[in-house]
């Protein structure tokens, strides 16, 4: 009997406890405490794959997410200078309406998920959920195997690097400015070194 | 002893909960990405709820054909979305950054036309051409 | 009674008529799309070839046809080829096909020949011309529809290849298109035929109507005659179908409304205005003139020798129903007796060779139609000579075009007053025009003579004395204005340095020249009644019957006798008689004042009472009304402009609204 005593007051408070961290992520002024926040909540999630049986995707989750895309993020922040600065408030309208969308969002969600009948099923019997048969069910070619998925995400992971390193470039090839017409005249001007634009417009200093 | 531990667990999470628990962290980042003014800021969003979406997955595989992986599988890829869509976006910040100065999406807002008198736009435009032609001969002419 | 003919028996040209149409049609899309920007020599050595390709193909039909069908015995209908284009419904089909009968073969003779022939001539005669290869593509388009309308099994067939002939002069009219005149005149064309066609296509819809309603939509039984063979069962729209006595029984019995006029009469006087103008009959005829704006190899084929006659080849293919409605022949006789008189007046004063040669063509075209006016089906001499007259008339008119095309070609002007003396320079062209000349004027035994006297038999046999007097009368005008031309242009003086300048022409121009002179002496031995004929009774008109043709031939003489008179020497007594008629004069030199009568009723009265209200409705009230529809458009996004932030997060928050709405919406359809 202790084992599920514990394990439900485990749930709970862990539960409690992404909750806080989520809205810390979405509510502080400090974005990069924004960051650890998120990652924080992270690590909890992580704690709920292991709840969930799924050990090997817990790893995952600590390996890529919190190691690797937190840190991402937090390069993010350091690069646009966004760690040093304070948050600007959101305006009280901005607040309200979106408040007002996501309790409205989470009481449909809520309501659905409480009226809907789930074909529930457990026998108790342990899923195989380890590595080994994740990996064979990812290069899987056959009838419900996954290796046309896998290797679309990958040719998506590539393009994803090779963009991230096109848009992020410092100068762009000459003549060819990435942004076309169309825009305000100032931002199709991509030489003019930032400390010689005219802040409003974004363009040259007139 | 054993009675309070039964107490407790009957309140064991079910199918229900765990959706419930999801359901909240990701309006929690609705609300970020509505609100959050530093496009960072929302980026954080968006990756809380994917992460929840991911959990639902998991969940999902747990309860309802715990003989299989497919969720696990599922959250993998979403996992793996999450990255590459962190990439760009950082990649996207940082240009954006170095061309404006900034990364406040209030005033990104060049969608929308400034003058919103009945005969403004064609003028406007009209200045708006004007000046890119200026901008594009005096480019050549260097 | 002829039998049913089996197809398997047929020859190869028979079985394969097709051809004859397809070669021109190849060429053009040949020509137009491919070789037009490569070499002029190769679009215009591939056009002829096509052209002659087709004559060849003709040629195979005739013999075959008269093989099978011997001349003097009776002529059944066939349609060898056919397949079904248009189903309205049960018994209600149009097809596409090919007929062979007496006057389709007739007709595509004719029209392959010439065309072949001005297409020979055109290589000589556009020579450098930037324009060459459409030129050629055009003339292909020509041919093409020309031979579709010929062998159109169909009356709707029929019309589309009217339209398409009557598009193919309208580009070719316009052909230099830089010339302001030359774009005026090939509008000029375009819209009165599409007017009198207006009048063709409701005659067509009607006799598709009660074609189909008379009988129930299905077929009456066909009489012997008509049919020896068809690719495809009879369907109301079938000249066929139409011609049968048992339709033309039923239809000729109903009344239009209570005038006493037959609706089988105003239906055919309806396929008559069509008819008359495409053939220029009075008063439709005002585009012909104008049309001489065009190259002048397209004057002689398409204006003089084969669109112009489509008219008359409408109403020869009709004209079973016509002879049962009788008041609507009547009105093809008159109408071509006075188009006959009056451009032969009209003719006698006009200074332009081309012009002079148009007003000839509309006088020939009024003779075949009188002709076809004065037949019956019990007495159907005049039939035969309207087909015999458009046989001769196109080898000699297309002579007398191509001839004066020479002329042009050599002098640069088509003033008659500009030449003169040309008789030693160009003496072949001399030759031939004179050839034309006599046969146009009715000089035995040149050709124009047999078919001329025997329109004058049939006219006089079955007694329309005032029709007669008017084309004896004709006949004494059309010697007169012809050797007026004829004398200015080629004797006397030099007029201009130009004109005594002038070279002969070349061989692939004077060669085509030749041959139309030929058959131009010998289409008059034709027995045409063997070939041609309608109806059980074979009439035909044995040798020569003095009663009319010394009146004829007197006729003639008495004109070519006074333009000697006029013409030779000195022109002062052609002035003296001009001056002395006056305001006469003047009236027949401004051709009746009637394209100024069309002016003043299009230009004043159409345009001042109908056009100018319907344009002030078009710019206040529908203007208006887009106007009104576009300020609400702006007026709308001007009211809802607030939403449009440009904020990211202001359309996230709109869009996730508007998500959620369409979940309720589908939990609530759903449950």
């Amino acid at each position: 009997m202790i084992g599920p005593a514990i394990y439900t007051v485990m749930f709970w408070v862990v539960a409690a406890s992404t909750v806080l961290f989520a809205l810390a992520v979405v509510n502080t002024r400090k974005l990069l405490r924004a960051a650890i926040a998120l990652m924080a909540a992270l690590s909890t999630t992580a704690g709920f794959y292991v709840m969930l049986d799924a050990q090997f995707l817990a790893g995952v989750q600590v390996l890529v997410y919190v190691g690797g895309i937190v840190v991402l993020i937090v390069f993010a922040i350091m690069l646009t200078r966004s760690g040093e600065l304070l948050e600007d408030h959101p305006t009280p309208e901005r607040r309200v309406v979106g408040a007002a969308i996501s309790i409205m969002f989470l009481i449909l969600s809520a309501a659905a998920v409480w009226v809907s009948p789930f074909a529930e099923y457990s026998t108790g019997k342990t899923p195989p959920n380890d590595a080994l048969s994740i990996g064979k069910a990812l290069l899987d070619p056959g009838p419900g195997g996954y290796v046309a998925p896998f290797e679309v995400i990958s040719l998506l992971l590539l393009a994803a690097m090779i963009g991230g390193i096109v848009i992020a470039r410092k100068t762009p090839p000459p003549n060819q400015p990435f942004t076309s017409g169309g825009d305000l005249p100032g931002e199709t001007d991509v030489y003019t070194p930032l400390s010689q634009r005219d802040p409003k417009r974004g363009g040259p200093v007139s | 002893m054993n009675q309070l531990l039964a107490s407790i667990a009957a309140y064991a999470p079910g199918l229900r909960e765990w959706l419930l628990l999801t359901s909240v962290i990701f309006s929690i980042g609705l609300y970020g990405l509505l609100t959050r003014r530093n496009a960072v800021g929302i980026l954080l969003a968006v990756e809380l709820m994917l992460n929840s979406a991911a959990l639902n997955f998991v969940i999902f595989n747990r309860f309802c054909m715990p003989a299989r992986i497919d969720g696990s599988v599922m959250a993998i890829f979403v996992i793996a979305v999450a990255a590459a869509e962190v990439v760009v976006g950082m990649a996207i910040f940082v240009a954006l950054y170095r061309y404006r100065g900034t990364v406040d999406v209030n005033r990104m807002d060049t969608m929308k036309d400034p003058v919103t008198s009945f005969e403004g736009p064609v003028a406007f435009n009209k200045e708006v051409l004007d000046n890119i032609n200026k901008q594009y001969k005096s480019h050549h002419d260097h | 009674m002829t039998t049913e003919i089996d197809i398997q028996h047929l020859g190869f040209a028979l079985r394969h008529v097709w051809l004859v149409p397809a070669f021109p049609l190849v060429s053009f899309v040949l020509v137009g799309l491919f070789l037009r920007p490569l070499s002029q020599k190769l679009c215009g050595i591939v056009a002829t070839l096509a052209v002659f390709s087709s004559w060849m193909a003709a040629c195979g039909i005739a013999c075959e046809y008269y093989t099978l069908c011997p001349p003097g015995g009776e002529h059944p209908v066939l349609v060898p080829w056919a397949f079904e284009w248009l189903r309205y419904q049960p018994g209600m089909t149009v097809n596409v096909g090919v007929i062979v009968d007496p006057i389709s073969v007739l007709l595509m003779l004719v029209v392959t020949t010439v065309s072949t022939l001005v297409h020979l001539y055109s290589i000589g005669y556009m020579k450098g011309d930037t324009g060459f290869g459409r030129f050629f593509a055009y003339l292909n388009l020509f041919t093409f529809s020309m031979l579709g309308l010929v062998a159109a099994p169909n009356i709707l067939q029929m019309y589309v290849f009217w339209e398409l002939v009557g598009v193919s002069s309208f580009l070719l009219i316009g052909f230099y298109y830089q010339k302001p005149s030359a774009v005026a005149a090939s509008k000029k064309a375009f819209i009165v035929t599409r007017f009198a066609d207006l009048g063709f296509l409701v005659g067509v819809l009607t006799l598709g109507y009660f074609g189909y309603t008379l009988f129930g939509g299905a077929a009456p039984a066909i009489t012997a005659r008509t049919a020896a063979h068809c690719a495809m069962p009879l369907q109301p729209f079938d000249f066929l179908y139409l011609t049968s006595p048992e339709f033309l029984a039923r239809f000729g019995a109903l009344a239009a409304g209570s005038t006493g006029i037959t609706l089988l009469t105003v239906a055919m006087v309806l396929v008559f205005m069509g008819a008359a103008g495409k053939s220029a009959m009075f008063p439709l005829h005002i585009w012909l003139p104008d049309a001489m704006e065009g190259p002048t190899p397209v004057s002689a084929l398409i204006h003089a020798a084969t669109m112009v006659v489509a008219g008359v080849y409408l109403v020869a293919r009709m004209f079973p129903a016509f002879a049962v409605s009788g008041a609507a022949l009547l009105v093809v006789a008159y109408v071509g007796a006075f188009t006959s008189l009056f451009a032969a007046v009209i003719g006698t004063t006009q200074d332009d060779i081309k012009r002079v040669l148009a007003f000839s063509t509309l006088s020939q075209l009024g003779y075949m139609m009188l002709a076809l006016g004065v037949a019956t089906m019990e007495s159907p001499l005049g039939y035969t000579a309207s087909m015999f007259h458009l046989f001769t008339h196109a080898c000699f008119k297309a002579l007398l075009f191509l001839g004066a095309g020479a002329v042009i070609h050599a002098v640069h002007s088509n003033e008659i007053w500009d030449m003169g003396g040309l008789r030693k320079k160009m003496p072949i062209t001399h030759f031939t025009f004179l050839i034309a000349t006599l046969a146009i004027s009715g000089f035995w035994p040149l050709s124009g003579f047999f078919s001329k006297d025997e329109i004058l038999a049939a006219a006089l046999g079955n007694g329309h004395y005032g029709i007669f007097a008017v084309a004896l009368f004709v006949a004494g005008l059309t010697a007169f204005y012809m050797f007026r031309i004829y004398l200015v242009t080629f004797w006397g003086e030099h007029r201009t340095d130009k004109a005594s300048h002038a070279h002969e022409i070349p061989a692939v121009m004077w060669i085509p020249l030749a041959i139309l002179a030929v058959l131009s002496v010998v289409a008059g031995y034709v027995p045409m009644a063997k070939f041609v004929s309608i109806g059980a009774e074979h009439a035909e008109h044995h040798g020569i019957n003095f009663a009319i043709a010394i009146p004829a031939t007197l006729a003639a003489l008495l004109g070519t006798g006074t333009a000697l008179l006029l013409y030779t020497g000195s022109g002062s007594r052609a002035d003296a008689i001009a001056r002395s008629l006056g305001g006469v004069y003047t009236l027949v030199k401004k051709k009746f004042y009637v394209d100024e009568v069309y002016l003043f009723v299009t230009h004043r009265l159409i345009f001042n009472l109908v056009s100018r209200p319907i344009a002030w409705f078009d710019r206040t009230v529908v203007d208006g009304g887009v106007n009104v529809s576009g300020w609400a458009t702006r007026a709308s996004g001007h009211l809802f402009s607030w939403m449009q932030t440009g904020q990211v997060q202001s359309y996230g928050s709109w869009y996730a609204a508007g998500a959620m709405l369409v979940l309720l919406v589908l939990w609530a359809a759903l449950i």
